[in-house]
């Protein structure tokens, strides 16, 4: 396993000691427990905390500033934070104006946040991410979908609201609907290498990819063969397309948000030309890319891959979409 | 091949018109030749123009914009640009007030971009240029040392300095300074595959081996061995990095009065304790940030250590290496003037920086 770590128990806390210097500027981070908050801290408005399992990165730490979170619970790496270290991070970034938590849809994080939220004794509401058109929504499930990509999206339209003055109802109503405009679905080339397990989580062939992958790994819809040239990415890219649109049902005409994401061993120049054949398959069926993002911003190790989601943004949305945001994985010029 | 791509003929272009597509509001692409434009070319200032092979995204494309180039020439996947396309890319970006061209320092590029300056200055363009050569664990050789993610932070702070309203001279020297003043040294814990070498990576790895030292293409590094944990090996890439306490050389640069190719002495000066420094860590496409910061906190260490003071810091993947595994640290002695340089707003698609 050749990865730039020293030993796999330290992973976490020495990635997040070089963020915390990295970024001085922006963010502090406590090490015990471990949270990361601002640097400069707005305590007149709603905090928005939120976290998960490390190996997402930049997801969540890197979107702890301004026009976004309040605070990041890093666990160790896919695995939940401790209920002790979300309320160490509640009670620090608690204002009085309560704590709005942004959760992903996995049993461990919900059980943690359910628990902090119960002893953390301020005032809290919970935003829960089921973004994950991966696994089909008539797929008997007590859990429901997966958090995935789509969590960035309400961190980023949740934190501008917060930022201009919502109070915590306002926030979290606003968090329900932006989660629920989001869809999302994957596809994996690679699998990631967890270091504490040093091998591969899942096996792939050489021309095999996982469609509907999550975000640590979990089984997808379905194994194809990688498309053949001269059209694989846009075949790929079309299959992604289709997934989405036919569970998220957008309006031709309505303000779209596309976004790729990276899922961490993938480079730019392929996720713009995945963003080239997904925004083309759109506009081509007659519907409106009215923002987009393309990079690595919810991750999944070093695992090749990316996910497309789709936001159906209204006009509040695209307008809060738009707001400066200062962290040290996004930025969005404007006035702090 | 494990990628996203349609052709391997189309890949650099279909990059491109994503890129377009996703950041209309910053860059305008143009076809025959390709070359990518800042979109809003209003303002009277001192032009930009960078360009290489592709395949080391977000640079150069993604760096055109406010704060940073104003034009792109971007070739095939490791392959200078033409001279059309630079001559091309040359005159759409000239308002009047002159053209600084920078240019990683490889054989292509150089002769490529030197012919298109000599022809663009011939047709009364004001023109400098700047070769970055800022790859510490490249050997001594006619050719010089390779260019590298140093190139990024020229384009950055000279970018912030034609903003300012600073005129071409002022910007030139000052992208000589940078230049000097860079030291990066790169490791490759896995190759990277070109799409037209039909699925064949550019050097092999054995398992668990890593090379360090690596070029930007896949050139041969300093040495190979078996991994390390990243304390160690980032105190062997110091080692490097630091084993010269200075290293003086030739360089070319444009002499817009007497249109010839003047040499200049270039001085990349000893870091004695106390300077001021910014630290790069830069990831070669596809390693994780994760692992970068874990490089990072190993990296700040050990440059704390020889009493380095770290007045700024970058970590991300900027240069890169298509998919390689990887990563390369790189280290500017900086004064509050460059700081105020680094700190200014930039809005490129791929780098966004400051209010």
């Amino acid at each position: 396993m050749k990865k730039f770590i020293n030993n796999a128990a330290n992973v976490v806390s020495e990635a997040m000691r070089g963020f915390g210097h990295a970024h001085r500027d922006l963010v502090r981070v406590n090490e015990k427990p471990l949270y990361v908050t601002r640097a400069s801290p707005n305590s007149a408005k709603v905090a928005l905390l939120s976290g998960g399992g490390s190996g997402h990165e930049p997801l969540h730490a890197g979107f702890v500033g301004y026009g976004m979170l309040d605070a990041a619970c890093p666990g160790q790496v896919f695995t939940s934070p401790t209920p002790d270290q979300i309320g160490a991070a509640a009670k620090a970034v608690d204002g009085g104006r309560g704590v709005l938590f942004i959760v992903k849809n996995y049993a461990g994080d919900v059980m943690n946040f359910e628990m902090a939220a119960e002893s953390f004794g301020g005032q809290s509401a919970t935003v829960l991410v089921q973004d994950d058109v991966g696994v089909e929504s008539t797929e008997p499930s007590r859990q429901g979908r997966r958090g995935v990509a789509g969590t960035m999206v309400v961190e980023k339209v949740v934190g501008a609201a917060a930022e201009s003055g919502a109070d915590l109802a306002a926030c979290a109503a606003l968090g329900e609907r932006a989660a629920r405009a989001c869809g999302s679905m994957g596809v994996a080339l690679t699998s990631c290498i967890v270091p504490a397990a040093g091998k591969p989580t899942f096996q792939l062939g050489e021309q095999e990819m996982e469609l509907g992958v999550g975000i640590h790994g979990e089984p997808g819809r379905r194994r194809v063969s990688t498309p053949p040239p001269p059209t694989g990415a846009e075949a790929v890219a079309t299959m992604l397309i289709e997934a989405i649109v036919h569970d998220l049902a957008p309006r031709e005409g309505e303000p779209l948000l596309l976004l790729v994401n990276g899922f961490g061993g993938t480079p730019l120049i392929e996720l713009y030309l995945m963003y080239d054949a997904a925004a083309r398959r759109l506009e081509a069926d007659g519907f409106t890319v009215a923002r987009s993002l393309v990079g690595n911003y919810v991750t999944s190790l070093e695992m090749a891959g990316c996910s497309l989601t789709i936001a159906r943004l209204d006009d509040e949305m695209l307008r809060l979409w738009d707001a400066p945001a200062h962290t040290p994985a996004f930025e969005r010029a404007g006035p702090r | 091949m494990e990628r996203f791509i349609n052709e391997p003929e189309a890949f650099a272009r279909e990059y491109l018109e994503g890129l377009e597509q996703a950041h209309s509001e910053v860059v305008e692409l143009r076809r025959d030749p390709l070359i990518v434009l800042r979109r809003d070319r209003s303002k009277k200032k001192v032009a930009l123009v960078s360009g290489g092979g592709s395949g080391h995204e977000p640079l150069h494309a993604g760096f055109v914009g406010e704060g940073m180039l104003d034009v792109a020439v971007p070739g095939e996947v490791f392959t200078s640009p033409t001279p059309i396309q630079i001559q091309v890319a040359l005159r759409e970006a000239d308002r009047g007030d002159g053209v600084l061209v920078i240019v990683k320092n490889y054989a292509g590029d150089i002769m490529n971009f030197e012919m298109s300056v000599e022809m663009a200055a011939a047709d009364g363009i004001a023109l400098r240029s700047v070769a970055v050569d800022d790859d510490f664990a490249s050997g001594e050789s006619d050719q010089g040392r390779r260019g590298v993610a140093g190139t990024m932070l020229v384009e950055k702070i000279c970018g912030a300095a034609a903003e300012r309203g600073d005129d071409l001279d002022a910007v030139a020297e000052l992208a000589h300074r940078v230049a000097a003043g860079c030291r990066s040294v790169g490791v490759a814990l896995s190759p990277c595959t070109p799409p037209a070498l039909g699925g064949k990576s550019v050097f092999q790895l054995a398992p668990g081996e890593i090379e360090l030292g690596i070029g930007i293409h896949g050139e041969r590094g300093h040495h190979r061995s078996l991994w390390k944990p990243t304390d160690v090996l980032v105190a062997e890439m110091c080692e490097l990095l630091f084993s010269e306490a200075s290293y003086v050389r030739t360089t070319r640069d444009w002499d817009r009065v007497s249109s010839t190719w003047e040499d200049r002495e270039r001085t990349t000066s000893p870091l004695d304790a106390g300077t001021n420094v910014l630290l790069m860590v830069n990831g070669m496409g596809g390693t994780p940030n994760s692992e970068l910061y874990v490089v990072y906190r190993s990296f700040r260490k050990l440059c704390e250590a020889r009493d380095l003071k770290i007045r700024r810091t970058l970590v991300g993947s900027y240069v890169t290496s298509l998919e390689m595994r990887g990563c390369s640290l790189t280290v500017l002695p900086v004064d509050d003037e460059l700081c105020t340089l680094l700190d200014a707003p930039a809005r490129t698609a791929d780098y966004v920086h400051g209010r």
